[in-house]
């Protein structure tokens, strides 16, 4: 595409963790590569091999993680420089940011601090002109001066993303890694900041490695995309093509994968099964067990990338015998209709929540103390069987009404009342079924205990047996024996729905329960709840910042602004036609507008 | 901030009050009646006891007993020593000075050695360095003060000739005659240090803020220091605190092997002798040294972290 050399060039590049003295493969014989001045999305789920790829590129991957092969910046070869070299390289030719706002910068140290190491030594050893470059950084990253003063976590996650954006650019490199840069960030300002990478790339002609698990976002932002999958590069093409002709069957299960936000789909569409391991795919086709379209071959070698088009490459071998079929599959899902398949819920209350007020105060060693109102006079009813949409960024007060209404919290003052004159049975289900599941308890224990502590007025129903629970969920009755170390995010968050199922609850409560999952396993997570729904009848409460989710999951939204409720009503209504400022930010804000 | 310190110093009041009222029924505890305990199992004479009766009120209530003792012990007169007829505080002015320079210099061994070996052993994890430190700190943690202070007297004393008896006279000389049992006493603590450290290092190096220094090519030094080492602090902080009150009770063993004339011997030799006042000045003392290390250990966490400084957000 460009004339000139490319500024970083990969070839064959593997990285290798030590496992108790065993190698295993994390990802193998990559090659892309990224013109001066261009930005290249990476976009794969977890256990693609997308971080560790992006960190091998400035020698940072963790202890006992390996990288072998050739990255070439302007011809220097980065990998196996001694880390005395490579100091001269980050910082000043390539630099990387992280994806947690939040953990990212010194905690300890003032943001002026941050920026003022990071900028050359010739300026940072000149107090004055060191104070008006902080400033200038500031000011670029669209932060007021007085920012310096602050620390980190006097600061939102938007503005902690900002100032290490500032922080990482204080040498003006050539390259800029961005790992997930958005991903902990709300919808709004995750926009606000995929537009400042473009404009400081523009106006500084500098290279982006975007790494993302959101198609959207690398769409918006980038010129080529690489698709990564279980350590291997499946495709590669500019971004407008990949999104309009993927030659590749992952890609097509990706792109399908994306929830719609702008109508409601009778049937989500998902990638049956879960991401396997690099290692256990180094000889086929990594795809190939999730495939539709496999054949013989597909088992037998390892597919290497070959062109389909100007500047697209792809590793599927068949893909000259199904290419016309993977666009009629995408097209078939662009003329899906509207049409909603559930009830709208039974016209009778189950739980009316009455001016809910919430404050809470922090105590400092020092200082006199703070208090935050999380919720200030919140009010919306629930009806029986119906799914209601609670919508909002973080700090709305979303997760307090969740747990005010699981009793793990008290309000201040407000009422809320039962429909049936008595305390329905609530569950949850919680966005990390990493931390919200007992690593140490197999999950038939943990069903059962569940199942012991169904609520009295439910003790006359049959107790539900462990394997109809996991059927139930989607999992083989041989899972009760197994821990959740053993089982993939989606597993995990089925088992953590068959544990809030097993006491038989008339409302449940989902606290961004597809949030911390991939892509592929979102819509199947999705797909289960309608499930549920359609053969329990079970009211739901469902929490959620993402727009797309509730158009597919609600009948009815309640937006929550800073504790207050801005904005409620149908879902498809509030979501095509917003009234509220809030509401119409929201709706406005998400990249690519899908 | 000075409000802080005001509550904290205030809190502190109120627990030596409370630590007071314990020690001063000591003597009402003891076996025998309170006069006997004041007297130490000595001769009287009635002029003597009619004295004391009076100076202590023991003719009065208990509790007004307490509020005069207490009186008198916030104006730090807690009475005679019975051993040497001086009073008790004159006393403890005797023994102090070696115990407060012994328990310095074995804190500044312990800093300035279990620290830097705590963060190498960290920044090393699993290489052949930090394996060597952590089975050192293992072996260190389990050999008690007086047995190597038993063999250090051996090897240097016997062998080499450093001073081991006695706490020499004054400056340099002191020095001498302290190093020893300040090593005596470091190496357990050095041990409990090099652990702390370690982990909190440990921990720091795998926060994300390490990395982005990396990334942006900050110098290896000022990642250490700026980053490692002030976020590694505050378990570190809490750790010292612990071990310099751990230091004002607890030298009595080496000073016995050593010979030195501290408060731990004193400590030994009021209860031998049934010296009451002066146990009860040297309680005092003690909670004193306690109550003062926690507020200074809140005073430097309250430095290096403007979390605690300034209270988190609860929502951004």
């Amino acid at each position: 595409m460009t004339p000139h050399p490319p500024l970083l060039s990969a070839t064959g590049l593997t990285i290798t963790a030590d496992v108790g003295g065993r190698p295993r493969r994390l990802a193998g014989e990559l090659d892309f590569t990224i013109a001066r001045g261009a930005a290249l999305g990476v976009v794969g789920e977890s256990g693609s091999g997308k971080s560790m790829t992006l960190r091998s590129l400035v020698g940072l991957l963790p202890s006992g993680v390996r990288a072998d092969g050739e990255v070439r910046l302007d011809g220097l070869q980065l990998i196996g420089l001694p880390e005395r070299r490579l100091r001269t390289v980050r910082g000043e030719r390539i630099s990387l940011l992280l994806q947690d706002p939040f953990t990212m910068l010194n905690p300890l140290q003032r943001v002026g601090v941050t920026l003022r190491e990071s900028l050359a030594p010739e300026i940072r050893s000149d107090r004055a002109a060191s104070r008006e470059e902080t400033t200038r950084r500031l000011a670029e990253v669209g932060l007021d001066p007085t920012v310096a003063d602050d620390y980190p976590f006097q600061l939102s996650g938007g503005m902690r993303q900002r100032v290490a954006i500032a922080a990482a650019l204080g040498r003006d490199p050539d390259l800029l890694l961005a790992d997930e840069p958005t991903t902990a960030l709300d919808p709004s300002s995750q926009a606000d900041v995929l537009n400042l990478l473009g404009r400081l790339r523009e106006s500084r002609g500098m290279s982006l490695i975007l790494v993302t698990h959101d198609l959207d976002v690398a769409f918006g932002a980038c010129d080529d995309v690489v698709v990564m999958y279980a350590g291997a590069v499946l495709e590669s093409a500019p971004a407008g093509t990949l999104a309009t002709r993927p030659r590749h069957p992952y890609t097509l299960g990706l792109l399908r994968s994306r929830v719609p936000r702008d109508r409601y789909l009778a049937e989500l569409t998902s990638i049956p099964g879960s991401v396997p391991a690099a290692d256990a795919v180094r000889h086929t086709c990594p795809f190939s067990d999730r495939c539709s379209w496999h054949a013989g071959p597909c088992r037998e070698t390892r597919p290497t990338l070959s062109p389909v088009g100007a500047g697209h490459l792809t590793a599927c071998t068949r893909v000259a015998d199904i290419g016309a079929e993977l666009d009629a599959m995408l097209a078939d899902r662009d003329d899906a209709g509207e049409t909603r398949a559930e009830d709208a819920g039974r016209p009778d209350d189950l739980v009316v929540v009455g001016e809910l007020r919430k404050t809470f105060r922090s105590r400092p060693l020092v200082g006199p103390g703070r208090s935050t109102t999380a919720l200030d006079g919140v009010s919306f009813r629930i009806r029986e069987g119906e799914s209601l949409g609670l919508l909002g960024e973080s700090g709305s007060g979303k997760s307090t009404i969740a747990r005010i209404l699981l009793g793990l919290e008290t309000a201040d003052s407000g009422e809320i009342r039962f429909g049936r004159g008595h305390r329905p049975a609530v569950q949850v289900v919680f966005q990390d079924p990493y931390s919200s599941l007992n690593p140490s308890l197999t999950v038939g224990a943990c069903l059962r205990e569940a199942i012991r502590h169904r609520v009295p007025h439910r003790r006359d129903r049959p107790v539900p047996a462990e394997a109809d629970l996991l059927a139930l969920v989607g999992l083989p009755a041989g899972y009760a024996s197994r821990r959740p170390p053993a089982l993939s995010g989606g597993e995990r968050q089925r088992v953590a729905i068959a544990r809030a199922i097993a006491t038989d609850p008339d409302l449940l409560i989902c606290d961004e329960p597809v949030a911390a999952l991939d892509v592929s396993v979102q819509a199947q997570i999705l797909e289960l709840f309608r499930d549920l729904r359609r053969e329990r009848k079970i009211a739901m409460l469902f929490i959620t910042h993402d727009l797309a989710v509730a158009r597919q999951m609600t009948e009815r939204v309640v937006v929550l602004h800073r504790g207050q409720v801005v904005e409620s009503g149908e879902t498809a209504g509030v979501l095509t036609e917003p009234e509220h400022w809030y509401t119409k930010r929201l709706v406005t804000s998400t990249p690519g507008g899908r | 901030m000075t409000g802080f310190v005001l509550r904290r110093l205030a809190a502190g009041g109120g627990l030596l009050v409370a630590v007071s009222f314990l020690i001063f029924s000591l003597l009402h505890l003891a076996p025998g009646s309170p006069l006997t305990s004041l007297l130490g199992g000595q001769d009287a004479s009635d002029e003597q006891i009619a004295a004391l009766v009076r100076e202590y009120r023991l003719d009065e209530p208990f509790l007004v007993q307490y509020g005069s003792w207490l009186a008198r012990a916030v104006q730090l007169d807690f009475g005679r020593s019975i051993l040497s007829h001086t009073s008790a505080l004159a006393r403890i002015g005797e023994f102090a000075p070696v115990s407060a320079q012994l328990a310095a210099l074995t804190l500044v061994i312990t800093v300035l050695v279990g620290i830097p070996l705590g963060m190498a052993a960290g920044l090393r994890r699993g290489r052949a360095a930090d394996r060597l430190t952590s089975f050192a700190a293992v072996v260190g943690m389990s050999s008690p003060p007086f047995a190597t202070g038993v063999l250090l007297i051996y090897v240097f004393g016997v062998g080499l000739g450093a001073p081991v008896f006695g706490a020499g006279g004054a400056g340099l000389d002191r020095l001498r005659h302290l190093i020893l049992p300040a090593v005596a006493l470091s190496i357990v603590l050095i041990a409990i240090v090099v652990r702390q450290t370690r982990a909190a290092v440990l921990d720091t190096c795998r926060q994300d803020h390490v990395v982005f220094g990396h990334a942006r090519g900050l110098r290896i030094s000022r990642i250490l220091t700026r980053y490692v080492l002030r976020n590694s602090a505050l378990p570190i902080v809490n750790t010292v605190g612990i071990l310099v009150i751990q230091l004002a009770a607890g030298t009595v063993l080496v000073e016995s092997v050593f010979s030195l004339p501290g408060i731990g011997t004193l400590m030994v030799n009021s209860v031998e002798a049934k010296d009451m006042p002066v146990i009860q000045a040297l309680g005092m003392l003690i909670a004193v040294v306690v109550v003062l290390t926690n507020l200074l250990v809140d005073l430097v966490s309250i430095m290096i972290d403007p979390r605690l400084r300034l209270g988190v957000r609860t929502s951004p």
